[in-house]
Parts: structure tokens; sequence; C-alpha cells
């Protein structure tokens, strides 16, 4: 049988996963900002839908103990975060006006537990 | 109710006038500031935890001193500062930014260090004349923590030990509870603008309400507080402090509902701000319930942000009169459970969506200034921390 994409009882979730489930922030900023306002909406509203039974099924979860299929459901969860102002305060996917969003890198940071 | 900001006399004092542009661009100014300010200064490089264990070290490079420096934590858990330049033929010692060592090997020809400073080990030693190499040891910096920052200070004889720097600031976050907060985000760009007028947006809310209408509406405003005028200002010697009004009335949007109900502590979300916060000084000291965060600047360059649930470590480093290197980093309380990091996103992001607002009006500014068509600046009493900045830098400078 082959590794399940997310956990069990979050089929419907799975188109999102190419486009959605990137491990960090940065890969998860950049998907938002090529992505087209109706896709966005998409993914944000079926996620805003999903999001209480997601955190129930993560919160489940230690931190260190999460499958392939956790993990990327978290990711999913990060990017219905990444993407929330887009729908909800800019009506397009980026900040009006903002300085240039590559222009603004993420250092690693020390010593952090964030997966 | 919240419609004045009441001023201090202090305040009062720095007058009403405009304010010269020249300072953001002329080239004598940045030099002075150079020598007689960053040279001099205690300057905010890091957090103690960055550096955790023996061994551990971070880089911190410093255009604006001329130098770059090491600091780690020595095999008897002290933290040190060095100048990363070998005294073999000057190459760099450390070149990633951060790792553990028990020796610094450089590059060049091999000489190591430990984590002292002490030199340990020259290859073909035997072909040095008179190199006392156990006498032998990088340049130290001097080094100093408060609140769980590290300062460093590269003048050879700091004239101020870093508590006569803090001076009023000493005991104000006494209490603040930074200890069990984790770094969330860390953010840098290069910005093509002068270091004070990428602090100076910083320095004031007057901008809120224009810059930030999308991103964080009714927020920092509200019926009773329309033009979202500051609850407070603090004129400490050459440090500033304000509080920043938040609306509790604010109506989160359902994603920031989410992040509030998954984990405590996510961002501009005033009407989380003053609830239960243990008292310190320096936190909402006007005990107020329409509170959203305090912002500090410790002179010269470095904003500490306190609110409840986070804060902030931002610093504005010159390069060059038209040329600074901003930094940004978040620190919250660890989630309890994973889904607590669901929340931790909803607040790096609006970082980063405040950032790229903050930073666009910056070089925007910048690139006019040489045109001369206006050569000075009008600000309101809401605006008195950048006229504050001013002021001090122009006194320094003078001197
Ligand atoms: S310059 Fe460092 S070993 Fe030669
Ligand atoms: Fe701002």
């Amino acid at each position: 049988m082959s590794e399940p994409l997310l956990p069990n009882g979050f089929e419907d979730l799975e188109p999102f996963v190419e486009t959605w489930a990137k491990s960090d922030f940065a890969a998860r900023y950049q998907a938002r900002i090529n992505s087209t306002m109706p896709q966005i909406k998409t993914f944000y509203e079926t996620m805003m839908q999903a999001m209480e039974r997601c955190a129930t099924h993560l919160e489940a979860v230690a931190v260190g103990e999460m499958s392939p299929a956790d993990r990327r459901l978290l990711y999913l969860t990060y990017a219905a975060m990444n993407v929330s102002p887009a729908v909800e305060l800019y009506q397009q996917p980026d900040v009006w006006l903002g300085f240039e969003a590559h222009r603004l890198q993420l250092i690693d940071h020390i010593g952090t537990a964030v997966p | 109710m919240a419609a004045a900001t009441p001023f201090t006399p202090a305040a009062e004092a720095l007058g009403h006038g405009p304010v010269p542009l020249e300072n953001y661009h002329s080239e004598s100014v940045f030099l002075a500031e150079k020598e007689k300010i960053f040279k001099k200064s205690w300057l905010c490089v890091g957090r103690e935890n960055d550096a955790a264990e023996p061994g551990d070290y971070f880089v911190q490079d410093l255009p604006i001193c001329d130098t770059s420096i090491i600091v780690t934590r020595n095999r008897q858990g002290r933290l040190r500062a060095f100048h990363n330049m070998c005294l073999h033929r000057g190459n760099k010692v450390a070149v990633h930014p951060r790792g553990n060592v028990s020796r610094f090997v450089c590059g060049f020809h091999g000489w190591a260090y430990d984590n002292d400073g002490q030199l340990r080990h020259v290859p073909d030693e035997g072909s040095f004349h008179s190199l006392q190499k156990n006498r032998m040891c990088l340049r130290e910096v001097a080094l100093d923590t408060w609140q769980g920052f590290v300062f460093i200070n590269v003048d050879p004889k700091p004239e101020q030990s870093l508590a006569e720097h803090l001076g009023p600031l000493e005991h104000m976050f006494d209490g603040f509870p930074h200890a069990g907060m984790k770094c969330v985000l860390s953010l840098r760009a290069e910005v093509n603008a002068n270091w004070k007028l990428l602090m100076d947006a910083y320095m004031e809310a007057y901008h809120v309400l224009e810059l930030h209408a999308r991103s964080a509406p009714n927020a920092f405003n509200s019926d009773t507080n329309p033009d979202g005028h500051l609850n407070s200002v603090r004129l400490l010697g050459n440090h500033r402090s304000m509080s920043i009004y938040g609306n509790p009335e604010q109506v989160p949007t359902p994603a920031q509902a989410l992040a509030l109900k998954f984990v405590f502590g996510p961002s501009y979300t005033p009407a989380h701000s003053a609830q239960a916060l243990e008292k310190v000084p320096g936190v909402n000291p006007d005990g107020r319930a329409d509170w959203a965060f305090d912002s500090t600047l410790v002179f010269p360059n470095f904003s500490f942000y306190t609110s409840n649930g986070w804060f902030l470590r931002q610093l504005y480093w010159p390069v060059a009169p038209d040329k600074s290197i901003y930094e940004s980093h978040m620190y919250m309380f660890e989630p309890q459970d994973t889904k607590g990091l669901i929340g931790w996103e909803h607040a790096k992001t609006q970082l980063f969506d405040v950032a790229l607002e903050d930073l666009s009006t910056v070089e925007r500014t910048q690139g006019m200034l040489r045109s001369g068509a206006i050569s000075e600046m009008h600000l309101s009493d809401q605006e008195v921390l950048v006229r504050h900045g001013h002021r001090v830098v122009e006194q320094i400078i003078n001197r």
C-alpha cells in the first residue's frame, strides 16, 4: 500500500497538497503571492471549514511524533493562515504597494522547535 | 477618553519647529555617527540563548563599527565577544553565522583559537620567530547582558557600563517573562535608506491609519480615539518609549480568531493584550485596557517591543548614508501543543506583511531626499519620538 498523502479522514484536502503543503514559511508565502485570488479563495474557504477538524487531529499528535501525512496536514493549516489576509483584508495576494517580498529574507533562527 | 496624549514637559521642551532632512543623507553626519555613536555605544547583537551551550557561537557583522565579531560561550558558561580577525594576517576566523566549536580554526593557515580567544595551535610554529603563543588572544570586545539581550561595545575602554548606558531603562522591564519565549521568526532586509529614516518609520503610530489601513483595520483606533493617539510617551535620556493605543473592541478576522483560540499571544490583537498582564513597570505603564503594546528604543538602534505574550527585537543597522540593514526577531511563548503552531503561523504572517508595509515608504522617501524639493519635515505631537531621536543624535555629533 502506498503512503497516504494526508491522515485518514482528510482525503477531501488532498488536491491542495501539491501547491500548499510547503514546509517553510518563505515557500508558503511564495505560493500565496504566485497564486490567483480564485485559487486562494477556494483553498482558504475549504481550509477554514476544515480547520477545527485539523486542529483536533493535530493536537493529539506530539510535534516529534508526526507522520509525513500529519506534517503535510499541518503545513496545509499553516498555508491557510498564511493566505488568510489576502482574502480577509487585501482582496489581492500581496499587501498593497509593499516592499518587495523577496527582499525581506527569513533568516534561520536559532534554537526553536518549530517543525 | 483617549483623545490627547499626555505629553511631558520634557517632550514640550523639544519645541515644535520643522526638522531638517539633511541628516538623512549627509556623508559627514554619517561619519560622525559612526565615530561618536556606534563605535562608542552598547549595541544589541542577540539573545543570550542564541549561544546557549558551552562552545556555541554566533557571528555579527558590524559594518558601522568596521568589524565583525564572534560571540561565544566558553567552557565555564560565560559569554565573551572577540573581533573576528585572525592574529596571523587578519583573515576572518569564523565564516559561518553560528555553530558549536571548541576551536575556531582560521581557514587561511590554520591558526586555532579556543572559546576564550586563546591561541592554541600554530601549524609549523617553529618557522616563526619570537611568537609568544600562550600570550596571544583574539582581540576581546566588551560584552554585557540585560533582560536576556547580549550587548557589545567595540570601544576598547567603554565610557559607560551597560547599566549606566541603560540608565532609566535598567529596571523598567524587570519581571517581563522573556525567558519562557522562543524566537518564532527572524527577518532581514537590505534597505536603501538612512538608518534613522528606517528607524523613524517605527517611532510613531501616526502612519498606522494610512499605511496599515488594510492590514490592521480598527486595531489601533476607535470611536473614542479616532486618530489613534498614543497612550503615552517617555523620553528617557537618549532612549525613548511609547505605549500604543489598542482598540479593545476590534473584531478579529476569522483566521485571527482561530489563531487566538489555538495559542496564547499572537500579535496585533489589542483586545487580547491587556488581559491578565503581570505588572512590569515599562509595560503598559498607564495600566489601560485599551493598550496594544509598547515600543522602546534602546539607543542607538534597538527597538524592544513588549506586549502580552510576545516581544520583538528589531534593529536598524547603518551601512552607508543611504543604506541600512533591517532586522526583526519575533519571540512568543512556546505552544502547549501542535495546534498552537497554527496560531504561530498567523502571527508570523502578520509580522511579515506589516514589515512589507513599513519598509515600503522608507526607500521611496530616501529616493527623493537629494532632489532638495523639500529640506525639512513637519512633525506633529504624535511624532515627538522622531523629534527626540533627531535631537539626541544632533547633540552627540555636535559635541
Ligand atoms: S590569517 Fe589566520 S592563519 Fe593565517
Ligand atoms: Fe508601522
